[in-house]
């Protein structure tokens, strides 16, 4: 018995956004790491959707968290324990203001994800007020 | 099709076959719900096809009740830290909830119906 429809392929799409969110999270918790456990700068992370044939549709998942390759900023800071011989410490890639529209960006998905479970709901309350 | 014919000798089958149909709605599968529906149904309340009406009512009860346990475990889950799914719970909630309506929805219709059959003058 599945009284709301789609509610499973929308379900696998929240989760896929909140992962988003935590990736998100990690890059600019991490946005000043010089050291990260490969002894490197930290370099930001990136997901990557695929869709997935669920029971109910076409669902949402994560395929993959890939590392964003491109260099981070260098500056001349020669007492920065992670300072090379030149005195140049290897910044992480992470741009602050780059991460934020990626926040608002997997936020808005999620508020639209989640009307469409509202809407879903309202639609078999009303459903279920046929005749009254 | 006369609104007063169910009035006669049919009247406690006609209520009871218009509950029988919500209660089939319940449960619509892909393959016989709508022949079922369209089907003409025993006037005596006989069993058609070996469906009676309280064995569909049954199982519809016991779906709600499987809903609100897989809403509970997910609660559960939630709560214990197995899981950081808020919107799985929620959503589950939600199914559980909707799922009740419809149950009290179809129970209402059934004692409006027994009520309609006790006011009738004799």
């Amino acid at each position: 018995m599945n009284l709301i429809s789609g509610i499973n392929v929308t379900s696998s799409a929240l989760n896929a956004e909140k992962i988003r969110m935590d990736i998100v999270a990690e890059n600019i918790a991490n946005a000043h790491t010089t050291h990260d456990v490969n002894g490197q700068a930290y370099q930001r992370r990136v997901v990557s959707f695929e869709s997935v044939l669920t029971a109910a549709g076409k669902g949402v998942q994560v395929s993959r968290v890939s590392v964003d390759p491109s260099a981070g900023e260098s500056v001349y800071n020669p007492s920065h324990p992670d300072a090379n011989k030149e005195g140049m410490v290897q910044m992480p890639n992470v741009n602050l203001a780059t991460e934020m529209v990626d926040l608002m960006n997997s936020s808005r998905a999620y508020e639209a994800n989640l009307s469409v479970v509202r809407n879903a709901k309202q639609i078999a309350m009303r459903a279920l007020g046929i005749g009254k | 099709m006369s609104m007063i014919g169910s009035i006669g000798s049919n009247g406690l089958t006609g209520a009871f076959q218009r509950s029988q149909e919500i209660a089939r709605a319940v449960k619509p599968t892909a393959t016989d719900g709508a022949e079922e529906l369209a089907k003409p149904i025993s006037l005596a309340g006989a069993p058609v096809n070996g469906n009676s009406f309280s064995n569909v009512l049954e199982q519809a009860v016991h779906e709600v009740d499987d809903k609100m346990k897989i809403a509970s475990a997910d609660q559960n889950k939630l709560l214990t830290g197995e899981t950081n799914n808020l919107h799985q719970a929620m959503i589950s909630i939600q199914e559980s909830s909707v799922a009740f309506s419809l149950m009290v929805e179809v129970r209402n219709k059934l004692v409006e119906s027994y009520q309609e059959l006790m006011r009738m003058q004799v």
